[in-house]
C-alpha cells in the first residue's frame, strides 16, 4: 500500500469514523443540489484527497518542509467534521414529520458517539494541579532551587524534563526533551547524562561525574529511587526534600552556601 | 478575576474593536464575525512586524511596544466608528433578539445544547492537563522572550544558546505572540498558554463553525454546530486529527492553524460563493480578510504558509472555473503572495 494511504488511514484512526465520512460524502455527492455546497464539501475534498494521495506531492511537501512526519497536516484541509455534521443535518431536515426529527437527532448523536472515541478518556489527560498545567512537584522543586536574577543548572528525572522550563526558563538543563525525541545520535553530548539518570538504579558516581562535567549545580531524584553508592561521596549533598523528591546540591558550588 | 478581565480586554474587546473598523454594520465583511476577524488581525499584524524583528535579532521589548501600539490604534479607530454607529448597533441588537424570539423550539433547544457542548470543552480545557511534549518548545520559547528578551536564539529545551537564529521555527513566531499576550494579561506565559488561551480560542473556532453552518443551512445552524461539537468531543480516534489538536493542544500555533485559520478560510470561500449566487449583487473579492488569513496562517506554523496556498489554490480554482469568474483565480493567487514570500524565504534560509 502506498505510504500516503497509510498516512490517511492513521489520520482517521478508526474505520468507523472514516466510514461515516465516506458515507456522508457519498450522500452529499448524490443528493446535494446547491452548487456552493457541492464545491465546498464534494469537489474540493475530492480534489484535496487526490492531491494528498499522489506520491510526488508527498515528496515535494516533505522536501520543502524538510520533514516527512508532518505530511498528515495536509488532511487538516479536509472538512471531515463539517461534512459529517452537514450531512446529518440534511438527513434530519428532509424528514417531513416534525415529531420524527427529535428521535432522529438523538439517533444521529448516538451514531456520532458510537463511531467516535471520547477525547477525555485519553490517558495523557490528567487533572490540573495548578494553572501552569504542570505537575505540582515540579513547581515546588523549581521554586526551591531558583534564584531571582540568575540562572541555575539542574538535572531532573526524565519524566519531569518537559515541564521544568515551561515553569521557569531560568533553570537550565544538561539534557532536555529533545533527547527524548531525537535520541543520542543528534545530541550525543547530552545522551550520556540522560541515560545515567534514566537507569532503574542510578549510579551516583556516573551521574555526579556528568553533573560536574556539565556544570550542573543540582541533581533531583525521587526519594525511593534505588541508588548505587551515595551522592555525598561524589560531592553532592542532599539539601532539601520536596514532595517525594530529594534535591542534591554540588558542595563545590557557591549555591551550596545558600542552603 | 482581574486577569480574566484583562483577558477579556486584550483577547475579546481589543480584537473586536480592531475588526470593527473594517466590518461595520452594513459593510460586506460584517457577516464574517468580529471576534474571529479581530483575532486574525492581531495575528497577521504581529506576523508582519515580528519576523523582521526576529531576523534582525532585535529586542523583544521594542517589538512588544510596536505591536501593542498598532493594536491600540486599530482598536481606537474601531471604537471611534462604533460610537458613531451606536444607533445602528442598537437596532441590530434588537433585530437579532427579535429574530431569536421568532425561532421554533427545536432551534432554541439545539442552540442551548450546542452552547453547552462548547462550554463543556472550554471547562475541560481549563480543568484538565494534556501532557504534550511540544509545549516544552513552544511555551518555553515564549517564556524566554518574556524573561530574557531573546527570540529564537536560545534552545528552549536546555537553555543553551543556539549560536545564532533558529531558522526552522522563527518564521512562525506564534509563541512570541503568546508571550506578548501573557504580558498584557499579566500572567506567566505558561498560565496564558495552558489556562487562558483555550478560553478564547475554543469559542472562536465555534464562532467560525457557526458562521459556516449559517451559510450551509441557516435554519438548522445550531444543530450543525451541535453535531460538529460532538464530533470533536468524540474525536479521539487518532492523535493527528484537527479535533485532537483543538482539545489537547489549544495553546499551540498548529491548533490555531487547524481550527481557526483553515476554517475561516473555508468560511471566506463559502461567503464568496454565496455572494456569487446572489446574481443581483455584484460581488467584490474579500481582499482584506483573505490577506489577513493568509498572513495569520504564516504566524501559526511554518507549514501554515504552505497549507493555506494549497487550500486557496484548490478552492480558488474550483470557484473560479465553476462560476466562470476567472479573475477570482488571479485575485486568490495575489492574496497568497505573502505566504509564497514566507515559503521562499524559508526555503532560502533554512
Amino acid at each position: 500500500m502506498p505510504e500516503t494511504f497509510l498516512i490517511l488511514k492513521e489520520y482517521f484512526g478508526s474505520i468507523l469514523f472514516l466510514g461515516s465520512y465516506v458515507l456522508s460524502f457519498a450522500y452529499l455527492c448524490v443528493t446535494e443540489k446547491k452548487k456552493e455546497i457541492r464545491i465546498a464539501l464534494v469537489y474540493y475534498p475530492a480534489m484535496m484527497l487526490v492531491l494528498f494521495l499522489l506520491p510526488p506531492v508527498h515528496k515535494l511537501v516533505s522536501a520543502v518542509m524538510n520533514d516527512t512526519a508532518i505530511y498528515y497536516r495536509l488532511l487538516w484541509l479536509l472538512p471531515a467534521s463539517l461534512t459529517i455534521g452537514y450531512a446529518g443535518v440534511k438527513v434530519i431536515s428532509e424528514l417531513k414529520n416534525k415529531w420524527i426529527r427529535i428521535p432522529a437527532i438523538v439517533l444521529c448523536l448516538c451514531v456520532l458517539v458510537g463511531t467516535g472515541d471520547y477525547m477525555y478518556d485519553n490517558p495523557y489527560f490528567s487533572r490540573a494541579e495548578n494553572r501552569f498545567h504542570i505537575p505540582g512537584a515540579v513547581q515546588l522543586i523549581c521554586d526551591a532551587i531558583s534564584i531571582p536574577g540568575r540562572e541555575v543548572r539542574a538535572a531532573f528525572p526524565p519524566h519531569q524534563v518537559m515541564f521544568v522550563r515551561q515553569y521557569d526558563p531560568t533553570i537550565l538543563m544538561p539534557y532536555g526533551r529533545n533527547i527524548q525525541i531525537d535520541g543520542w545520535d543528534k545530541f550525543p553530548e547530552q545522551y550520556g547524562f540522560y541515560e545515567a539518570m534514566s537507569q532503574p538504579t542510578i549510579d551516583c558516581k556516573t551521574v555526579a561525574e556528568y553533573a560536574v562535567e556539565t556544570g550542573t549545580q543540582y541533581v533531583i531524584v525521587h526519594m525511593y529511587q534505588p541508588l548505587e553508592g551515595t551522592f555525598e561521596e561524589f560531592g553532592y549533598q542532599a539539601v532539601a526534600n520536596v514532595d517525594d523528591y530529594v534535591i542534591y546540591c554540588s558542595t563545590g558550588s557557591e549555591l551550596f552556601s545558600l542552603w | 478575576m482581574v486577569k480574566l478581565i484583562l483577558l477579556g480586554i486584550w483577547m475579546v474587546i481589543t480584537p473586536m474593536l480592531c475588526a470593527y473598523g473594517f466590518a461595520r454594520p452594513g459593510k460586506r465583511y460584517r457577516s464574517l464575525g468580529l471576534l474571529p476577524m479581530g483575532i486574525l488581525f492581531l495575528w497577521a499584524s504581529f506576523q508582519l512586524v515580528s519576523v523582521p524583528f526576529i531576523l534582525k535579532e532585535a529586542d523583544y521589548g521594542v517589538l512588544k511596544t510596536v505591536t501593542v501600539l498598532i493594536w491600540i490604534l486599530a482598536a481606537l479607530y474601531g471604537a471611534f466608528r462604533m460610537v458613531g454607529d451606536r444607533k445602528t448597533l442598537k437596532e441590530e441588537l434588537v433585530n437579532g433578539l427579535q429574530e431569536l424570539k421568532s425561532k421554533d423550539a427545536l432551534f432554541l433547544i439545539t442552540l442551548i445544547l450546542a452552547l453547552g457542548a462548547v462550554l463543556f470543552q472550554v471547562f475541560m480545557a481549563y480543568r484538565l492537563v494534556y501532557a504534550d511534549g511540544d509545549d516544552s518548545y513552544y511555551v518555553v520559547m515564549g517564556s524566554i522572550a518574556e524573561s530574557n528578551g531573546l527570540m529564537y536564539t536560545v534552545d528552549p529545551y536546555t537553555g543553551q544558546g543556539f549560536g545564532g537564529l533558529e531558522l526552522r521555527h522563527c518564521f512562525a513566531p506564534f509563541p512570541i505572540w503568546l508571550a506578548v499576550m501573557s504580558s498584557l494579561i499579566r500572567v506567566h506565559v505558561g498560565v496564558a498558554a495552558h489556562s487562558m488561551l483555550p478560553l478564547i480560542l475554543i469559542p472562536v473556532t465555534y464562532l467560525i463553525i457557526w458562521k459556516i453552518f449559517r451559510i450551509l443551512i441557516p435554519e438548522k445552524a445550531p444543530l450543525g454546530v451541535l453535531f460538529f461539537a460532538v464530533l470533536q468531543i468524540f474525536g479521539n480516534t487518532s492523535i493527528y486529527r484537527n479535533s485532537t489538536f483543538l482539545l489537547t493542544r489549544t495553546r499551540q500555533g498548529k491548533e490555531a492553524l487547524a481550527e481557526v485559520v483553515i476554517p475561516f478560510f473555508f468560511l471566506l470561500f463559502l461567503q464568496i460563493m454565496k455572494e456569487l449566487k446572489e446574481q443581483d449583487k455584484r460581488p467584490r473579492f474579500p481582499y482584506f480578510p483573505m490577506i489577513l488569513t493568509v498572513v495569520a496562517a504564516c504566524l501559526c506554523s511554518t507549514m501554515g504558509a504552505f497549507l493555506v496556498c494549497i487550500l486557496a489554490g484548490c478552492l480558488g480554482l474550483l470557484t473560479g472555473i465553476l462560476y466562470k469568474r476567472y479573475k477570482l483565480i488571479l485575485w486568490t493567487f495575489l492574496c497568497c503572495l505573502p505566504a509564497v514570500f514566507y515559503v521562499l524565504l524559508y526555503i532560502k534560509l533554512v
